[in-house]
């Protein structure tokens, strides 16, 4: 059973489509964005000690530290977006 | 070398650090092997399911959270408090409990100090998230909606957990 989850974590999803088909993927996105982000987003939830741990379950728990991690992680992600969006124009 | 008389249902691990009863020098033993296996199944659909409902599975519509200045989208907002106050009230329930179900006691996080590793590794997160539009969660529940940016994302992200572990097993 654990190995079933490891194989297809993302079964519920998987299902959720089957019934209700989701809106089509974006494209045109640049695959070494896409990789440097995954990258970033791995490297960092495992330092950081999770990012959902942190934001739904460590703050449900009134953690300091989750509270901190999560106006880190918001204030990062809205900083990079402006970046990206309005500063650079990588893309709209 | 295995505890006498392991009931049923249980299985060897090495690397598992919960419930270990085992004497030290035994093989660790992990209790109601299946039915935790089928609780994090449970879970992750649950949870999955929840991540394409409320779109969030969608990047765009993430970005366009984080987008404060441009067309401002605060559907992850309510999705995220919405989980808040469910989960804060489940574990104000759960936590009365002496242990887990399937579990000899409850595995929280007992770290309080505000340290640099989290401050460091939350930005480097933040980063990446308003880079592409993912978090963990929705990146594999990506995976099943058969996206393909999922194929580069994932891989990455799974790269990225291994070395940052990797790095601090050299210097800790």
């Amino acid at each position: 059973m654990a190995r079933a989850v490891r194989r297809r974590p993302d079964a519920g999803a998987a299902a959720w489509q089957a019934v209700s088909p989701q809106a089509s993927p974006r494209t045109g996105f640049p695959a070494w964005a896409l990789v440097l982000a995954g990258l970033l987003v791995g490297y960092g939830t495992s330092m950081a000690g999770g990012c959902t741990s942190h934001g739904v379950c460590g703050i449900a728990r009134f953690s300091l530290r989750s509270a901190v991690a999560t106006a880190l992680f918001l204030s990062a992600g809205i900083a990079t977006t402006f970046a990206m969006r309005h500063l650079l124009h990588f893309w709209t | 070398m295995s505890p006498p008389g392991r009931p049923k249902g249980e299985y060897r691990s090495a690397q598992h650090e919960g419930d270990l009863m085992s004497p030290p020098g035994t093989t660790p033993v992990i209790r109601h092997a299946a039915a935790r296996g089928a609780v994090a199944l449970g879970s992750g659909a649950v949870f999955g399911v929840g991540l394409s409902v409320a779109q969030m599975t969608d990047p765009r519509k993430v970005l366009a959270f984080l987008d404060v200045a441009g067309a401002w989208d605060a559907s992850l907002l309510f999705v995220m408090g919405g989980a808040v106050l469910l989960a804060a009230a489940a574990f104000r329930v759960v936590l009365r409990r002496q242990a887990p179900v399937f579990d000899l006691r409850f595995h929280l996080p007992i770290a309080t100090r505000l340290d640099a590793r989290l401050v460091t590794g939350s930005v480097l997160f933040g980063i990446g998230w308003g880079l592409a539009g993912y978090w963990p969660g929705p990146a594999f529940a990506s995976l099943g909606l058969a996206n393909p940016e999922a194929n580069w994302f994932v891989p990455a992200l799974v790269a990225g957990a291994v070395l940052q572990r990797w790095r601090a097993r050299r210097s800790p």
